[in-house]
């Protein structure tokens, strides 16, 4: 009851708590339901109770803000329909439908409990705002890009983007030094939050530092996972949505066990579903190209085998048809021959017979000719004989008579027979005396006779003159 | 950004070759100088299977310098 106090009406706090208990008791007297934004989700992981962050928005602006509860038990039924009906935890940022009830408490004051929330609603508004993202990007005709984006003939530089503590990261990096031994991948983190309502920025953020160095990638690989985590709504979000349809390499996501795809998912280039099947896609790109290589150089060895051993083969054919060709030439040539030579010798016979003919008739002529010949000769060489004969004996009765003459003429001319006939010689000291002025008186003088010499001396000398 | 293209021109050539093998457009005369360049090319796509040459640190570096550029 009020006291008056210094002529004032006053109530203690607990009376005004009760007055205001009793308004809200009777005039909220059953649970309604309620649709606003839950912004904050405000889980308390130790006692397992949430204090959502209510508000209503019109545009921007907001016209109405509350803060509620969602008890243990009830947050975890609510939740459980959640992860089956929307494939993820109750989380913040979403439209709720929702059941309350009003009371108020003189300690605690207004409470706004929430009893249930309708999944449906959510999933509905969701979906709505998903719809109206794919229906933005298909208006700005940027839905297909990153499909058509040009993919490197191998991903073998990946810009991946995931946190580290994911299990998703993990599995998928496994995965890829699994094979380090046949290929080798570079991968490089760029940590982005994954949760919550900043999820999307911080991935964009990540998205555009990449986009400075992309030249050093071959894809980007969004990665997140080990199943019922937290939702995937952020991977809706338009802006997100079109970092990636927009994004000048091939993004590949891997977020996460979605019975629907998000739009991240529908508008990149690859979407393995879980980081494991993205990680097995990269693989399976190498050992393809490593099969075509192999099947490349199998075709090639086959082939040049083939060519080979048909050139071979031709080679073998040619050369017994060249062998059988040259016997059979070999043969017609002998035959050819053989032909060619009885010709020869007959012709040999019948020409040598001819020659020999008229060779003996030849010998015949000659030999005819020559004992004419001879015969001339012989009846010349006869008439020689005779003009020499003759002309002989003429000669030598002609010096016969010379000689005869010359005989009587040095008889003649002997100075014996001279002498003998008075002529003398004389001598002076042993010369002859031949002119009268070569004589002086008692000149000793030598008067050689036909039969002795006469020595005398001149006792004088008269000239005839 | 050469070498990517050089890998990728080298598959392509690779191709290119094995093509013409099926189809039997290659002679004795020059199956020899075709299986030695298919050879060559197909060493070096097996070499681009086992070698990445990218640096973190570059990577970051060049990062960096973007950021420092935009300030």
């Amino acid at each position: 009851m009020p006291e008056l106090i210094a002529g004032k009406k006053a109530f203690t706090l607990f009376e005004v708590a009760e007055s205001i208990r009793k308004v809200i008791a009777e005039r909220y007297t059953t649970r309604f339901w309620i649709r606003a934004e839950m912004n904050k989700l405000n889980f308390y992981p130790a006692s397992g109770h949430c204090y959502p962050e209510l508000v209503h928005k019109e545009g921007n602006k907001i016209k109405a803000e509350f803060r509620s509860v969602l008890w243990k038990t009830d947050f975890e039924r609510i939740n459980r329909q959640f992860k089956i009906l929307l494939g993820e935890s109750l989380h913040d940022g979403i439209k709720i439908l929702f059941e309350a009830g009003i009371t108020f408490d003189a300690q605690y004051g207004m409470t706004l409990r929430i009893y249930d929330i309708d999944v449906n609603y959510t999933l509905g508004d969701l979906e709505a705002e998903k719809h109206a993202s794919i229906e933005r990007l298909k208006t700005e005709g940027v839905f297909q890009l990153n499909k058509q984006v040009k993919h490197a003939l191998l991903p073998r530089r990946i810009a991946i983007i995931s946190i580290e503590t994911s299990k998703g990261y993990a599995d998928f990096r496994q995965i890829l030094q699994s094979q380090q031994e046949r290929y080798s991948i570079f991968h490089m983190l760029f940590p982005t939050l994954l949760q919550g309502d900043k999820a999307a920025e911080s991935i964009v953020k990540q998205l555009r530092r990449i986009r400075k160095i992309y030249h050093h990638f071959d894809i980007v690989a969004i990665i997140r996972g080990g199943g019922g985590e937290v939702g995937l709504t952020c991977f809706n979000h338009y802006a997100l949505a079109r970092e990636i349809s927009t994004y000048p390499l091939p993004v590949y996501t891997g977020i996460g066990h979605a019975t629907n795809e998000t739009v991240s998912e529908l508008v990149s280039y690859f979407n393995g579903i879980t980081p494991t099947k993205v990680a097995e896609h990269i693989i399976t790109q190498f050992e393809t190209f490593d099969q075509t290589l192999h099947n490349a150089e199998k075709t090639i060895l086959d082939y040049a085998r083939h060519l080979a051993s048909r050139q071979h083969r031709d080679i073998h054919v040619f050369g017994n048809r060249l062998h059988q060709a040259a016997i059979r030439l070999t043969q017609s040539q002998t035959e050819t021959i053989g032909h060619l030579q009885i010709r020869v010798k007959q012709a040999n016979r019948f020409y040598a017979k001819t020659a020999f003919s008229q060779l003996e008739k030849q010998q015949d002529a000659l030999n005819k000719a020559q004992s004419a010949l001879l015969s001339l000769k012989k009846a010349d060489l006869r008439l020689a004989e005779d003009r020499l004969r003759t002309s002989s004996l003429n000669r030598l009765e002609e010096q016969a008579g010379k000689i005869s003459i010359n005989e009587r003429l040095v008889h003649t001319l002997d100075p014996k027979n001279i002498l003998k006939r008075g002529y003398s010689i004389t001598l002076k000291n042993g010369r002859l005396v031949t002119t009268f002025e070569s004589i002086a008186p008692d000149d000793q003088l030598e008067t050689i006779l036909f039969n002795g010499i006469i020595q005398s001396t001149v006792i004088s000398s008269t000239t005839e003159s | 950004m050469n070498e990517e293209l050089t890998y990728t021109a080298a598959f392509e050539e690779l191709q290119h070759i094995v093509n013409e093998i099926e189809q039997g457009d290659v002679t004795v005369d020059i199956l020899a100088e075709k299986v030695k360049r298919a050879s060559i090319l197909i060493g070096f796509c097996k070499k681009t299977l086992r070698t990445t040459e990218e640096d973190v640190k570059s990577i970051l570096q060049e990062l960096e310098q973007e950021k420092d550029h935009e300030a």
